[in-house]
């Protein structure tokens, strides 16, 4: 499934209107704009309820604490100024009432006035004495004196008023000097009583004071946060993809400038574009779908032809061409010398066209990937001995010095497929490299693996041409299609070995200064390799091999059977599958190898007598000989575990097939 | 003013009542001039229920010889039919006061020598409205009281009535004689005073002109008797003692509180003529008690009626007499508070009583 890329155009939305339409390209992601740009990454953390609540009630705690605690303050002070004011206040009192009296030692006058202050009830004790003696007390004096607060007031003659004022000026000094001293005391309990009710009025009203903030701003801060809550939902929903989602949030009144709502309605707006443009999309990505697939049904369609071709050309060339070889290698030994050239020629064309079929044969298996890779540790030191034993001799009669410098290292891949590359890439490089040059393979580390490049001081290759020398029988000096030069198809099947064995050739040349063809392969330890095998034994005659040949073509059962017997081996040739199943069947005929071609007379099947060898002489090489190329006939066989010879079997492989046969019963 | 008698005769015994009555004072006269007969027959006039009235009569009554008669008449004041006519209002008087008389004794004879007797000021007005030639002794007034009954009561000078006044205040001179035995390094006295108390004032300058040494008194005169700070400011500063006479000052509580609060924070001692005074804060007093002063008032209902017999005094003055004091009474915490030694309280009585 695919989606529009989301725009990044900072014009918003209102500048993207027609972007959905086909014609258009989506807009590539531009940067931000600079204003846009933070300087550092903003931490958050919570969530928005919790910071609304936090935002709210902890300013209504602390003004609610604070006025509270001053409220309640201001309160215990009046309590307590009240408080002492009354009894100071009663003291004075006293005091004034009780001056003269005092002076003039009047001590009824002086318990008419304590007992008087005594009946107004604010104070519980008085007492009135001076330094001549008088004590004169009103009140109990049971009350513990924890209990009681007392105030003192001296006892000083004054003038009564302004009115009466009577002290002449400077002669004031003797009012001041008190004659005597009040007290009175006051009980705290009520006082005390007072004040925690106070303390406790204060704390309940800073209590439902919190409380109703904390339900306020509870309320608020979700009225604020629900909205938003569903906005980032719709948004995460648009996220994920789900662009029929809505927020669903709308103004409560007519003005229409509520922030969220008009956020909300933006984000409904941006979901519905979103919505329009994926509908779009998924039209457009449908109808791209269903071209790519018609192209590809095409292409599978023109290479399934194109393999078939091959396959049938392939199998329609090498019959004959097949017979040709075993003719022509059975009419050599008898030719005269006059024939004998011309024999020779056609044996080398044979030959040519067997090699091109062969090449033809591997692209066409290559490109059915009907070739699995078998992965193994291989030194890099034998493989370069096995190449280099194989292409000495060109480099001798190409007058080319051949260089090998594998430095000891192992890699991990098919050892064929590596074998097959780094040869095709030497004969390709000793097909260029001048006379007296040197083709150097060397492998070294790097940071991939192993790296291997086969290097020659050639004429190079232009850039033009190198971009296309990978392709099939593309030949960069060869105009004249000398098929001594080769058919074009060694780096096109270089490059589909590579493939497979998951790199990449590259190649780096100039001209007049060589080419440097190149590949990495995963490295292996060389200590992991296991040891070489030992080296084979030398083929051994094949006189006496009791071989089994079934083939519907006449022609070649004839070839066959010459070859065969030319060799010194005991041929029996049958035309049908049934006939040589009969055969082995018998159990009279011990078969040291049955050859049988895949397509019979009829309805004959190859598999089902390789089948049956298998089954009724285990001991037999069973070997099917086809020049079928079809990638599912290939898979068939593969998947049976079938061993093929595809036409035309060059005779030296046969024989060889055979010498390995002929080499089981010596062990 | 409404007057009630006790005891009446009937109508048809008054014109021998009325010879037999003059042949009383004859008698009465007689005996005064003996000095050693009281009078047999008494008339009290009370005007008010105050304690030192009460204790006054009750001293009177008991100082009655067993065969005396005894009369108390309880005088209303504000009654209706004050502002009558002596002539024409007797004899309702006499009826309407029937309701009020308490008959204590014995009826009156012949050889009894009336004497009437009004005690307070309110009796005292009602007396010397009352028609009648017995004599008559007005107490337990002071002094401001007896200068307005004799402004504003011309019977008081009738030639056929001897009046004898007993003031309840000693005399001015006594108070300074006392202040001399309680100071006796000091001459200088303050004095408060209104100009309702002229009368004191000048007696009381007479006083200080006429004792060795003459005493320098400062007098200052207030508005009234609420407004007495700025007198006080200018007398304290210049007096050694203040005294309070027994005038619209002494009388208010409030006034007599000032000065003794402008003594006290100056550390001047008061002196007065009443204990409560002494008892508020004032040093000492020449105190009469209401016994004393029935003592005194019944010689001097003796002293008028026989003057009234004997002499024939054209003058026709009332005989006035100042308190005599009976004793002195001292604040010791005050004096102690001035830092003062006095002499005990007897021995300034004896002082005082010591004759001049």
């Amino acid at each position: 499934m695919s989606s529009v890329p989301p725009s990044h155009d900072p014009a918003g939305p209102s500048g993207t209107e027609g972007a959905g339409t086909p014609s258009q390209s989506p807009p590539s992601p531009s940067p931000p704009p600079a204003s846009f740009q933070s300087p550092h990454t903003l931490v958050v953390r919570g969530n928005l309820q919790r910071d609304l609540f936090r935002l709210g009630v902890v300013p209504c705690a602390a003004v609610a604490l604070a006025l509270t605690g001053w409220f309640t303050h201001n309160r215990l002070q009046t309590l307590e100024a009240a408080f002492d004011a009354e009894g100071q206040a009663v003291a004075r009192q006293v005091a004034a009432m009780s001056d003269l009296s005092l002076y003039a030692g009047d001590v009824p006058a002086l318990q008419n006035v304590a007992n008087a202050a005594l009946r107004g009830g604010q104070v519980t004790r008085v007492e009135i004495s001076n330094s001549a003696g008088i004590y004169v007390t009103a009140g109990p004096k049971t009350a513990s004196l924890a209990q009681l607060r007392m105030f003192t007031s001296p006892v000083t003659l004054r003038e009564a008023s302004r009115a009466s004022a009577f002290a002449p000026a400077g002669s004031t000094a003797a009012g001041d000097t008190p004659i005597g001293l009040v007290q009175t005391f006051r009980d705290t309990t009520a006082y005390t009583r007072e004040r925690s009710r106070s303390l406790i009025a204060g704390i309940g009203i800073a209590l439902v004071a919190l409380m109703a903030a904390w339900a306020s701003v509870r309320h608020m801060a979700r009225t604020v946060a629900r909205p938003l809550r569903r906005v980032s939902r719709t948004v995460a929903a648009l996220e994920a993809g789900h662009f029929e989602v809505r927020c669903d949030v709308v103004e409560g009144g007519t003005r229409g400038t509520h922030e969220l709502a008009v956020l909300a309605h933006d984000i409904d707006r941006l979901a519905e574009r979103l919505q329009r443009n994926r509908q779009i999309s998924e039209e457009r990505v449908r109808e791209a779908t269903a071209v790519a697939l018609q192209r590809m049904a095409e292409a599978e369609q023109a290479a399934l032809s194109r393999a078939r071709f091959l396959a049938a050309a392939s199998h329609d060339l090498r019959q004959p061409l097949h017979a040709m070889g075993l003719f022509i290698d059975g009419l050599l030994p008898g030719a005269t010398p006059a024939q004998r050239p011309a024999v020779l020629r056609l044996q080398e064309s044979t030959e040519f066209m067997g090699v091109l079929l062969d090449d033809l044969l591997e692209i066409s298996r290559l490109d059915a990937q009907v070739l699995t890779p078998a992965i193994a540790k291989v030194p890099l030191a034998e493989l370069f001995d096995q190449l280099d034993a194989q292409h000495a001799a060109a480099a001798v009669e190409a007058r080319v010095r051949l260089r090998w410098s594998d430095r000891g290292l192992a890699v991990r891949t098919d050892a064929a497929m590596l074998r097959r590359i780094v040869g095709n890439l030497v004969t390709n490089a000793l097909r260029h490299a001048p006379e007296g040059g040197t083709v150097l393979v060397a492998a070294r580390r790097s940071a991939g693996g192993v790296r291997i490049e086969v290097r020659d001081n050639g004429v190079g290759i232009a850039p033009i041409h190198q971009g296309r020398i990978f392709e099939e029988f593309y030949q960069v000096a060869n105009t004249e299609r000398d098929r001594r030069r080769g058919f074009g198809l060694g780096l096109a099947i270089c490059a589909r070995i590579a493939a497979l064995l998951g790199t990449r050739i590259t190649v780096r040349s100039a001209l007049q200064a060589g080419s440097t063809f190149a590949f990495t392969l995963p490295a292996a330890r060389l200590a992991d390799v296991a040891p070489p095998q030992p080296a084979p034994m030398a083929p051994a005659p094949l006189v006496g091999l009791r071989c089994l040949v079934v083939d519907d073509d006449p022609a070649i059962l004839d070839g066959s059977r010459a070859l065969l017997e030319q060799w010194g081996c005991q041929v029996e040739c049958v035309s049908t599958g049934a006939e040589a199943i009969a055969r082995l069947g018998t159990g009279d005929i011990h078969y040291d190898a049955v050859l049988c071609d895949l397509q019979l007379a009829g309805d004959g099947d190859g598999v089902d007598v390789i089948d049956a060898a298998r089954r009724l002489q285990p001991e037999a090489l069973a070997v099917l000989v086809s020049g079928a190329t079809g990638p599912e006939v290939l898979q068939r066989l593969r998947h049976g575990g079938v061993m093929l010879l595809t036409k035309p079997v060059a005779p030296a492989k046969l024989r060889a097939l055979l010498t390995t046969r002929r080499q089981v019963p010596a062990h | 003013m409404f007057v009630a008698v006790i005891s009446v005769l009937p109508p048809s015994s008054r014109r021998l009542w009325r010879a037999a009555r003059s042949a009383l004072v004859a008698a009465l006269a007689w005996a005064a001039a003996g000095g050693s007969v009281a009078a047999a027959s008494l008339t009290v006039l009370m005007g008010d229920d105050m304690a030192a009235s009460s204790e006054f009569v009750q001293q009177l009554r008991a100082d009655q010889e067993p065969g005396g008669r005894f009369e108390l008449v309880r005088v209303s004041p504000g009654a209706p039919g004050a502002a009558q006519p002596e002539a024409a209002a007797a004899p309702d008087t006499e009826r309407a006061a029937n309701a009020g008389v308490r008959t204590r004794g014995l009826r009156p004879s012949a050889a009894d020598t009336p004497l009437t007797m009004a005690v307070g000021p309110a009796a005292a007005r009602a007396a010397v409205e009352r028609p009648g030639q017995e004599p008559l002794v007005l107490a337990m007034l002071s002094r401001l009281e007896y200068e307005t009954l004799k402004a504003s009561s011309p019977a008081l000078r009738r030639g056929d009535r001897r009046v004898g006044v007993l003031l309840r205040d000693p005399a001015m001179a006594d108070q300074l004689a006392l202040v001399n035995a309680v100071l006796p390094q000091k001459h200088r006295v303050g004095v408060v005073a209104t100009p309702e108390s002229e009368p004191l004032v000048r007696e009381l300058q007479r006083a200080a002109q006429g004792a060795n040494p003459a005493w320098d008194l400062r007098v200052e005169y207030a508005p009234d008797a609420r407004s007495i700070a700025s007198a006080l400011r200018q007398v304290v500063p210049q007096s050694d003692a203040l005294m309070v006479l027994p005038d619209l000052i002494g009388d208010n509580q409030a006034a007599t509180l000032s000065v003794l609060r402008a003594a006290a924070t100056a550390g001047l001692p008061v002196f007065g003529a009443s204990e409560g005074l002494v008892r508020s804060g004032g040093l000492a007093a020449a105190v009469s008690t209401p016994s004393q002063l029935a003592q005194q008032a019944r010689q001097l209902g003796q002293k008028v009626a026989s003057a009234g017999t004997g002499s024939g005094n054209s003058n026709n003055a009332p005989l006035v007499e100042a308190a005599t004091p009976a004793t002195v009474r001292v604040n010791a915490t005050v004096a102690r508070g001035l830092g003062l030694r006095l002499p005990e309280e007897r021995e300034l009585t004896d002082r005082l009583a010591a004759p001049r």
